[in-house]
């Protein structure tokens, strides 16, 4: 527990220390990084520790705060949620260094480094955090934080609005875990952690409430639907490393404090896991659908976050709903499915905002219609995102696949053991996570393709560079980090026995006797996949031999004929998704701008096409218009004279002693 | 006895996949009244296609050249997994069903990004309409697998598909029935024939799968068709080894049962092609989501026992 | 004899969906035809024994659902209108994937709902509530009259099977007499929709909303 508390505040003095040396930019740069990687060091210890050993960190001191304790505790599952936390914040400073240089000297970096460190800082407490009021705290902090970072470019009028939205998200959330924790501080007498289960034993029917608020409030965070709407916002405009923690770490948070509610309230209703797999259906299909449809690289990977929290939503459905019916096999499968992409997505969505990142450093845009064969020009970085697109896909033999085989089997296996109302749900995943998948893997060989393979579309991709070191670094250190969870996935499911043990309140023996069997078929699974990897390899040498007689000749791409092609006639990021975008205009409503050829020698045509977000014009904006109509109503109050305000203040003073003392 | 089958079952693979071409070609040619090329000469194809030289375009990179290599060898390894009927698959395991679907969903994905890698037009159209059905596909796949999965009470495909005996035909023959149909439906999206896509045009607009490999060639070629037939074998499989409940303990039997059954859907997809045109290309989705849907109504009849 | 009813089960909920899925008109008179004719044929599989009451019910069901129903229908369609599509207002992969959920929801109803003290299954109740909203969704959703009538006639041959399924030993009049009843209506339908296209020379049910003043 002392390192924990030693890396935390390692990343508050590096943070002040980067921001007081802002006049002198590169120097301020090194100790940002370094000073964030060694802190981050420091905290992976007692993760991994807690993680590999199965026991529990606690630290409980006394607090000035009135009515909270300073109580944090980690336990496996906190420190499964700490791995990507500090993990990825680590590569994430790595990365941040090198891809602000350009910015050095223009823009001042502190508040950079300054805000990035208490991001950090306050998700490791919102994880470790034991008691109501501290994880509040932590909570505030962690939603302020990036506000100031998602406005680092804030000169530009979207930026603005990017950052407001994300605010106003983020507190409407925040207030239904208010309401929330006071609730159960209100019967429990305490807002320690620990006095949860007695207040929801005391109060019954607290436990449901209490789920459908952490639903809301924490799902805000998460990008539920339709709580989405900050995300395709506020992930784009960021810094890519920002963006990397935000997507891939920050909204992860908000299921971290579902699971941890859950192993509080005892045990769930069943109508809870038809719950979860309902929104986790509705995100899946949703995000990926708005995935598809987006130009813009950034904006694709945020709504591609809402799906993949989908997908984890049917993990946990599946897992709650064996928790409900006391079928220990499901609980742990779906479980450690859930958690395992938690820990998949951190790193392969990480990989790929980063990728996104070296894009827009090497060819200045991250519009899909602007950019083309990268590939050639940056091999490293290519590769790298090629693995986060095939891991993000679920591609074998990468991590992505495994999280979702233990989902899927989840989702079989009461099919096979013939529990009734379990094989209606099971269908249910199976149905959706299929759907996403295949739809998945449309969107990122669309994503990949357009940005990395054919030829540049434009002048300033054509002269794209490969990146430095250290964000070459990071994007390596995440790929191998996919291949290694994706091939030694046994291993890997080994570890989560502890987490799922917490998560499901199953004692150890049970969760590892049914992991175990899965690491079991994974281990299988994976000999089979090495088995194709080694027919691969064959087959390319047989090639090679057999190549090597024959002859091998290079020519342009063969166009049925035509023997002039320009890049503009490669296919396009739209094109390739039309007939996806199409099917699905019920969900979408594509906005589409036409001027299209007429009459023989035509004059230029134009074409664009715009997706927007369905929930975002048809639920919220009509309700905020609504609220501002309202609020309009009291506008005569505010008069800009400082005495009648001073007025108001006195008479609510005035009021409420009154109200009080009568 | 477990060692001949473990060989029995990929060796039948690897060696007769080609013919169930050949026999769809033959078929084809008999309805259209010609006398069609010798069942061998899928196999001289071949032959002739390892021994030649490759152009590869200017454009592509590296996966360019993974594309046709790893479609080959996912679907080799398929073939490990998959039963023939009552034969037992070498390898089985829970779960073995996901790792099919992602073994072919690694093939497709490299096939679909290597004709996206030559920034030719009409490759990218037959990319885009190949990962439109294969996401349409997949659901319906999982939906009459978890339907098989259901009715035999089995988590594993060779063990699901050892108990599909007559018996269970006669219990439960309405959901047996409708998720063959299914099958046969991703049978033909999969395998992109008729009426999905005519793996005979001569027009790149109208094609799918064929317009994706327009660029390979030479030894390339040949892994793509010696796939392609491995894929038609694999998906017959799981066809066949449904509709042909020949479960005797003899595992030559069963599997020469389950070998006739796969030359009898060559030519049931033989005459397929003879008789049936090409769907709209918009209509097509309407087709995959109806087998889709036959999958839930077996879902549902086996749920009322 | 119970193997007999739950193929022919399954095949109807096939022809719904193949209701929802088709787009000419023409095959969904003749599948909704084909529905009838199997459901006629329902009480001759599913009781222990053949009555000559049973057998009158069952051959003039046969005859109206299988023969003069569509023959009125087809008629009416070549008289009326030279538009062979269904034009729905919700399209067809739509259609069937509300399908999907109406399914689920007859199976819901069919296994909570115990009306039956013989020996029939859930599956067959599952079958008539099916159908029925299955109908129902053909009338709400689908712009052409002939269509409207289609949808009706699907609707009663659920309501039809739902009957005998729960009751099979009463009410061969009732039955008679729902039969007729949907004749009648037919009948007069026919002649509204002909006489519609003849005033408006269209058949879209959009139409009617004009005639509000």
């Amino acid at each position: 527990m002392d390192l924990f508390l030693i890396a935390i505040a390692g990343l508050i003095a590096t943070g002040l220390a980067a921001a007081a040396l802002a006049p002198w930019p590169r120097l301020g740069q090194r100790v940002g990084q370094g000073g964030t990687i060694l802190a981050c060091g420091l905290g992976l210890a007692p993760a991994v520790t807690t993680l590999a050993g199965g026991g529990r960190l606690e630290l409980l001191a006394p607090w000035s705060m009135v009515g909270g304790s300073f109580h944090l505790l980690i336990d496996p599952l906190a420190a499964l949620f700490l791995l990507p936390i500090f993990g990825v914040s680590a590569l994430g400073a790595l990365y941040g260094a090198g891809y602000l240089r350009h910015h050095e000297g223009h823009q001042s970096l502190g508040p950079v480094w300054l805000f990035l460190d208490l991001l950090i800082a306050s998700m490791a407490m919102v994880v470790a955090a034991h008691d109501g009021l501290l994880f509040l705290l932590s909570w505030e902090v962690m939603a302020i934080a990036p506000f100031f970072l998602v406005a680092f470019d804030d000169d530009k009028a979207p930026v603005r609005d990017a950052a407001w939205t994300y605010l106003i998200a983020t507190h409407m959330g925040t207030a239904f875990l208010f309401v929330m924790f006071f609730l159960l501080a209100e019967e429990g007498g305490s807002m320690d952690f620990d006095t949860i289960p007695a207040a929801i034993q005391a109060a019954p029917h607290l436990a449901s409430i209490c789920f459908v608020l952490a639903v809301v409030g924490l799902g805000s965070k998460a990008g539920f639907v339709p709580m989405h709407v900050w995300l395709p916002e506020a992930h784009p405009v960021a810094p890519s490393h920002v963006s990397a923690l935000m997507s891939g770490v920050m909204i992860k948070t908000g299921i971290y404090g579902l699971v941890r509610l859950l192993t509080l309230t005892g045990e769930p209703a069943a109508w809870w896991s038809w719950l979860l797999i309902g929104l986790g259906a509705a995100s899946g299909i949703f995000g990926v659908v708005f995935a598809l449809a987006q130009g813009d690289l950034k904006r694709l990977l945020a709504y591609s976050s809402m799906e993949n929290i989908g997908i984890i939503l049917l993990g946990l459905g599946v897992g709650v709903g064996g928790v409900a019916n006391h079928a220990p096999l499901l609980a742990c499968l779906g479980f450690a499915g859930g958690l395992l992409h938690v820990v998949n997505h951190a790193l392969f969505k990480s990989l790929l905002f980063l990728g996104a990142g070296a894009v827009q450093h090497a060819a200045h845009t991250l519009n899909l219609e602007e950019l083309g064969g990268l590939l050639k020009r940056m091999p490293f970085s290519g590769a790298a995102f090629f693995v986060g697109v095939a891991a993000i896909v679920g591609l074998v033999p990468l991590n992505g696949f495994v999280s979702e085989f233990l989902i899927l089997v989840s989702a079989f296996l009461p099919l096979a053991t013939g529990h009734g109302s379990a094989g209606v749900a099971g269908v249910t995943v199976l149905v959706t996570l299929g759907l996403i998948s295949g739809l998945a893997a449309a969107c990122f060989a669309r994503a990949f393709a357009t940005v990395y393979l054919g030829t540049p579309r434009t002048a300033p991709a054509a002269a794209a560079h490969e990146v430095g070191w250290e964000m070459a670094g990071a994007m390596g250190v995440l790929a191998c980090a996919c291949v290694a969870i994706g091939l030694g996935a046994p291993w890997a499911v080994h570890l989560l026995v502890a987490p799922v043990a917490v998560a499901t309140g199953l004692s150890m023996a049970t969760v590892a006797a049914t992991l175990d069997a899965a690491a079991g078929w994974l281990a299988t699974a994976i000999l089979a996949f090495a088995i194709a990897l080694a027919l691969a390899a064959t087959l390319w040498l047989l090639r090679r031999t057999l190549q090597a007689r024959a002859g091998v000749e290079r020519q342009a791409t063969w166009g049925c004929g035509y023997g002039a092609p320009t890049p503009r006639m490669q296919y396009t990021a739209s094109s390739f998704a039309q007939p996806l975008t199409h099917l699905f205009h019920p969900l979408l409503h594509t906005h589409v701008e036409e001027e299209g050829v007429a009459a023989p020698l035509p004059a230029a045509a134009r074409f664009a096409s715009h997706a927007p977000d369905l929930f975002r014009d048809l639920l919220f904006n009509p309700l905020f218009r609504g609220v501002e109509r309202l609020m309009l109503g009291l506008r005569w109050l505010q008069h800009g004279n400082i005495h009648l305000y001073i007025l108001y203040i006195v008479v609510t003073l005035l009021v409420l002693l009154m109200s009080a003392v009568g | 006895m477990a060692l001949i089958s473990s060989i029995l079952v990929p060796a039948s693979g690897l060696v007769l996949a080609p013919l169930l071409v050949a026999v769809i070609n033959r078929v084809k040619a008999r309805i259209a009244g010609r006398q069609g090329p010798p069942l061998v000469q899928p196999y001289r194809d071949l032959a002739k296609l390892l021994g030649k030289g490759a152009v590869y375009s200017t454009t592509t990179t590296w996966l360019f050249r993974a594309g046709p290599v790893v479609s080959l060898a996912t679907a080799l390894a398929a073939l490990l997994i998959v039963p023939l009927g009552g034969v037992a698959a070498p390898v089985h395991f829970t779960g073995d069903l996901v790792a099919v679907a992602g073994l072919f969903g690694l093939g497709r994905f490299l096939t679909v990004v290597a004709a996206l890698d030559t920034g030719s037009p009409f490759e990218g159209m037959g990319a885009s309409r190949e990962v439109t059905f294969a996401a349409l596909v997949e659901p319906a796949l999982f939906l009459a697998l978890a339907s098989i999965v259901a009715t035999t009470r089995m988590g594993s495909l060779s063990s699901a598909y050892g108990a599909v005996d007559a018996a269970l035909w006669s219990a439960a023959a309405p959901t047996l029935g409708l998720v063959a149909a299914t099958l046969l439906v991703v049978y033909l999206v999969e395998n992109s024939r008729i009426p999905v896509d005519d793996p005979t045009t001569h027009l790149e607009l109208t094609m799918i799968h064929e317009v994706m490999v327009l660029d390979h060639s030479g030894v390339d070629l040949a892994f793509i068709e010696y796939g392609a037939a491995l894929k038609l074998w694999l998906l017959g499989m799981l066809l066949v080894g449904l509709v042909v409940p020949v479960r005797t303990a003899n595992p030559w039997l069963d599997g020469a049962a389950v070998i006739a059954g796969l030359a009898g859907l060559a030519m049931v997809v033989g005459l397929i092609e003879s008789t049936m045109a090409r769907l709209r290309m918009n209509n097509v989705p309407a087709l995959i989501v109806g087998g889709g849907v036959l999958a839930a109504v077996a879902f549902v009849v086996g749920l009322n026992p | 004899m119970n193997h007999l009813l739950e193929i022919l089960l399954a095949l109807s909920l096939v022809f719904n969906f193949v209701l929802l899925g088709s787009t000419r008109i023409g095959a969904c008179v003749i599948w909704m035809a084909m529905q009838g004719a199997l459901y006629s044929l329902v009480p001759l599989i599913a009781g222990e024994e053949i009555t000559p009451r049973i057998l009158v019910l069952a051959t003039a069901a046969l005859a109206m659902k299988g023969g003069i129903f569509p023959w009125l229908l087809i008629r009416l369609r070549r008289r009326t209108s030279f538009h062979f599509e269904v034009e729905p207002y919700i399209g067809f992969i739509a259609s069937l994937l509300v399908g999907v959920c109406l399914l689920a929801a007859a199976a819901t109803l069919g296994q909570r709902i115990h009306l039956t003290a013989g020996g029939y299954n859930e599956g067959l109740l599952t079958t008539a509530f099916f159908t029925i909203l299955t109908g129902l969704l053909l009338i709400t959703t689908r712009r052409k009259a002939v269509m409207q009538v289609v949808g009706y006639l699907v609707l009663e041959n659920g309501i039809y099977l739902f009957g005998v399924g729960t009751v099979v030993e009463a009410p061969m009049l009732v039955e008679l007499g729902v039969l007729l009843d949907a004749f009648v209506a037919v009948f007069v339908m026919s002649i509204a929709v002909y006489n519609l296209s003849r005033k408006f020379e269209v058949t879209d049910v959009d139409k009617l909303a004009e005639l509000k003043g």
